[in-house]
This record gives C-alpha cells, sequence and structure tokens, in this order.
C-alpha cells in the first residue's frame, strides 16, 4: 500500500471511531492512553464487591458501586430505593446526623444484627419527613462537575424577576459553596459525592471520612466494626472518581422526524426552562472534560415541585424542593423521578407539580401527535 | 541489680498505659467544619463529605481563643454557617476547643 493509502486508512478508521455512537458505560472521547487506563482501573473499584471482612458495614445500602448502578452496565441506574430523612421545624433544616440521618442505612453485617438486633438504622425520631431515593445514572457528572459556578448561577431567578413562573435557587453546601449534585444539589463537587457514597452507601470508609457512621446516633458496639480506618486508601478513592469522571454521556438516538418535533415542543411548552439542554465546561485537569458541550437537560438549580411531591429537606432545599434532574439515557430507564415512582416519561410529566405545573398542563393539553413526540423525544435521550 | 531491673521493668509496664492514655489526651485534635450550632460552653460542627455527614461536639471554655479574619474575637462571634478550624483537645469531659479559627464567616 502506498504511504497516501495509509494515510487514507488512517483518516478513515479516526472518522469512523468518531462517528460512532457513544454507548452507556463508555468513557468520554478524547482520553490519553493513561487516563483510558485508569478509568478501567477504577472500573474494577467500582464494581469490587465489599464484604464485612474488607470494611463493609457495620450498616450499608449496598455492597458495591456497582450494584445499584449497573443498569445497562456499570454506571447505570438500579432498582434498590434508599431512604433519607430530616427535620424541617421553623423553615430551618436539620439532617438529623446526631440520630444518624440524612442516610438511613437499610442493611446492617451479621457482627451489628448479633450486638445491637437489627437488621437496619433506625429512622432518627426527631424525622419530620422521609424520602425515598432511586439510583440514577452517574454517566457525564464529570461534565457536569466542569460546568462553572457561573454558569448555573446566570440561570438562578429565586425571585422569579423574569415573571416566568419559573425561579430556580441554589443550594449551597453547609459551608456556602454551591451545591449540584444529589436530588437536592447539596454537594458541591464529584469527589466528594463520591467519597461520601462509601461510608454512606457501604460503610467503607476513606482518607476524605475517616470515621463510620452512628448507629442511629449511638456509638458503634465494640468488636463489630475490628477493620482500622480508612478501610480504602486514596489510591482506591481516586481510582473510583477517576471512572465516574471519566463516564461519557450516551449518544441520543437518532433523531427522525417524531423527535425532531419532540424536541421542538420540549421547548415549545416550557420544559427547557428548567430542563436546560445544554451547558459549556470550562477548565478541566482533564482535557477531554475542557470547554465542551454537556447534553444535561438540567439547570442544576432547586425548583419547587409541589406539596404531592414533597418529602425532606436538604441543606437550603426545603421539602418541595429539587434539582432539576438531568435527563440523561431515559432510553434505558424503567423508573423516574427522584423515587422512582413513575414507571413511564408520562407519568414523571403528570407528576410534576409547583413550578412544573405550567408545563405540565401545556404538555396535557398538547394534540396527541405532539404528546406523542415529545414522549418519543424523551425516550431518545 | 537484677531485682532493680525488674522493679523498674514492672514499673515502667505498670504504667505504660497511663502514660499512653495521658499522651492520648494531650493528643491535640484539628477539626475543620461549619458551625452547625452554638450553644452555652458548646460548639456543634458539621465535617465530612457529600451526604457522608459527621457531627462533632467540642466544648469551649472561657479560655478558648477565637479568631477571625479581622483579629481575634470572642465565642459571641461563631454563628451557624462559619467555616471554622478547630484546635481541641481530648479530656475525661470530651473534647475541648482551645483555639477556633473562622476561616470564613458565613455568606
Amino acid at each position: 500500500m502506498t504511504r497516501h493509502g495509509v494515510a487514507a486508512v488512517v483518516v478513515l478508521a479516526c472518522l469512523a471511531a468518531a462517528c460512532r455512537p457513544v454507548k452507556p458505560g463508555d468513557p468520554v472521547r478524547g482520553l490519553s492512553k493513561a487516563e483510558r487506563d485508569r478509568f478501567a482501573r477504577g472500573k474494577v473499584v467500582f464494581d469490587s464487591v465489599f464484604t464485612p471482612a474488607t470494611g463493609l458495614g457495620p450498616l450499608f445500602n449496598s455492597v458495591a458501586c456497582g450494584e445499584c448502578h449497573e443498569d445497562p452496565v456499570a454506571g447505570g441506574s438500579g432498582d434498590e430505593v434508599e431512604v433519607h430523612a430530616a427535620a424541617f421545624k421553623g423553615g430551618v433544616c436539620d439532617p438529623l446526623i446526631e440520630e444518624g440521618g440524612p442516610v438511613v442505612q437499610q442493611n446492617a453485617t451479621p457482627a451489628l444484627k448479633q450486638a445491637l438486633g437489627i437488621d437496619k438504622e433506625p429512622v432518627p425520631p426527631s424525622a419530620t419527613a422521609q424520602a425515598g431515593r432511586s439510583s440514577p445514572v452517574v454517566f457525564g457528572r464529570g461534565l457536569l462537575d466542569a460546568i462553572p459556578d457561573a454558569a448555573i448561577l446566570a440561570n438562578a431567578d429565586p425571585n422569579d424577576l423574569n415573571g416566568d413562573g419559573i425561579s430556580g435557587r441554589p443550594n449551597r453546601f453547609f459551608d456556602g459553596r454551591l451545591g449540584r449534585f444529589g436530588r437536592k444539589a447539596l454537594v458541591p463537587t464529584l469527589d466528594e459525592f463520591n467519597a461520601g457514597a462509601f461510608p454512606i452507601e457501604m460503610g467503607i470508609t476513606n482518607p476524605a471520612v475517616r470515621t463510620e457512621e452512628t448507629i442511629g446516633g449511638k456509638p458503634i458496639p465494640a468488636g463489630v466494626d475490628p477493620l482500622p480506618e480508612p478501610e480504602i486508601n486514596q489510591e482506591a478513592l481516586d481510582l473510583t472518581n477517576g471512572f465516574v469522571r471519566l463516564l461519557a454521556i450516551p449518544t441520543p438516538a437518532k433523531h427522525g422526524r417524531q423527535e425532531k418535533r419532540g424536541s421542538a415542543v420540549f421547548s415549545e411548552i416550557g420544559c427547557a426552562a428548567c430542563h436546560i439542554p445544554l451547558f459549556w465546561t470550562g477548565d478541566s485537569p482533564v482535557p477531554a472534560l475542557r470547554n465542551q458541550e454537556v447534553a444535561a437537560y438540567s439547570d442544576l438549580l432547586l425548583h419547587d415541585m409541589g406539596p404531592e411531591l414533597a418529602d425532606i429537606c436538604l441543606g437550603l432545599a426545603t421539602p418541595s424542593e429539587f434539582r432539576t434532574e438531568p435527563l440523561i439515557d431515559l432510553r434505558e430507564q424503567t423508573r423516574f423521578l427522584h423515587d422512582g415512582r413513575a414507571t413511564t416519561p408520562e407519568q414523571a410529566v403528570d407528576l410534576h407539580g409547583g413550578e412544573g405545573s405550567a408545563a405540565r398542563d401545556r404538555f396535557k393539553a398538547l394534540p396527541a401527535a405532539d404528546r406523542a413526540a415529545l414522549v418519543a423525544f424523551l425516550k431518545s435521550l | 541489680m537484677r531485682l532493680w531491673t525488674r522493679v523498674a521493668l514492672l514499673t515502667a509496664i505498670l504504667l505504660f498505659p497511663a502514660g499512653v492514655a495521658a499522651a492520648q489526651r494531650d493528643v491535640p485534635y484539628v477539626y475543620q467544619g461549619t458551625v452547625h450550632a452554638v450553644k452555652a460552653g458548646a460548639v456543634d460542627l458539621i465535617t465530612g463529605v457529600g451526604h457522608a455527614l459527621r457531627l462533632v461536639r467540642m466544648r469551649t471554655l472561657p479560655t478558648t481563643e477565637v479568631a477571625t479574619p479581622s483579629g481575634d474575637a470572642t465565642l459571641s462571634a461563631l454563628k451557624p454557617g462559619d467555616v471554622v478550624r478547630a484546635d481541641c483537645r481530648k479530656t475525661d469531659a470530651g473534647l475541648v476547643a482551645d483555639r477556633i479559627e473562622i476561616k470564613r464567616p458565613r455568606s
């Protein structure tokens, strides 16, 4: 083959790779070999199953990251619904840390069962509300992490000064930093969300969280958690962060006429006011995450969703306020909304209240063809 | 001589745990977190990351130093939401704060 022939083959191979759709579980494009290697090693930690001998518990929701984020691949969604609790009194939110909140673990190790006779954490007695929380996909979370704070705050309109019925306000972590992760947007960064997930979900301490959670506010009985803290090291934590950070947003299904019409209807009836289709990332230590378009379909802000959906408060979020859920990989989902109560996209739209009421009502008033188009569009994401 | 050696060894063994305990009490504990509540003679800090929140309760004394970005202050300067660094020590009565530095007041 001539030199020109080889060059042509290389160019065609590159074009073919670039045009190939990103599948669920794929890494973002443009990674170096070293980054791809770390992504693969991080997936191993993500899929690792913990046991009491390797640090699991004493309280936990799951035995592995990949047990809840598994469908259709590692990083996907899960059918588990966990329990959160908090107290909202006089407009003040208490996450009930002293009583084991805000996450109430649903499993206990055999040693804890034997010591206390419990098989899950008791609900904090001071809780004024409980919440169910489904396991969402974590695709694209590295891209969401790389969106500049200013870009998120630019869409905030806490007093609805533009009069469109949509407010949108930021949540903030206890130290004042802008939150964006979690159904109530409490957590500022992806690394922190992941570092917190190890102890909260699996009872695995790590260099960022070196102490086990209490048992409903009471100390862990002696001998129940013999492994020294931290139970995983910084390398394992970094690898997990690297895997989650580099998970790409799957390419939407090809849009035909119906999906294109649905995309237009999505904007026309006001869904896009909160589910903002596009953001751009800012700077990032990972070149492939830098200055990238992100099809987030979220503004990462809190909105009042009405009394029917209201559950717990968290940070500045009142019981009825939720972060706009990013619409990522919807076509693989069988459960929708923060607690998985909806089984179809139509049902999820139907359950929107509060600031989502007007868009919901416009959806219901659409001609059947436009409603079908909108649903087809959602199912293409 | 052998007897004295044994006595010395036994003394050392018997005193060692107390020595360790005393040393542990003197070990400085440094916490960084957000003030959750300020009560009479105590401050609660939220530490931890993500949803893995931890509450650290520390006693304050009249001698507890408080520093702010603009200089020294009193305990009344502490407000929920302040981001602080607390230098503490463990005592038999619990954690005691010797110095609390407000790194960033509540915004």
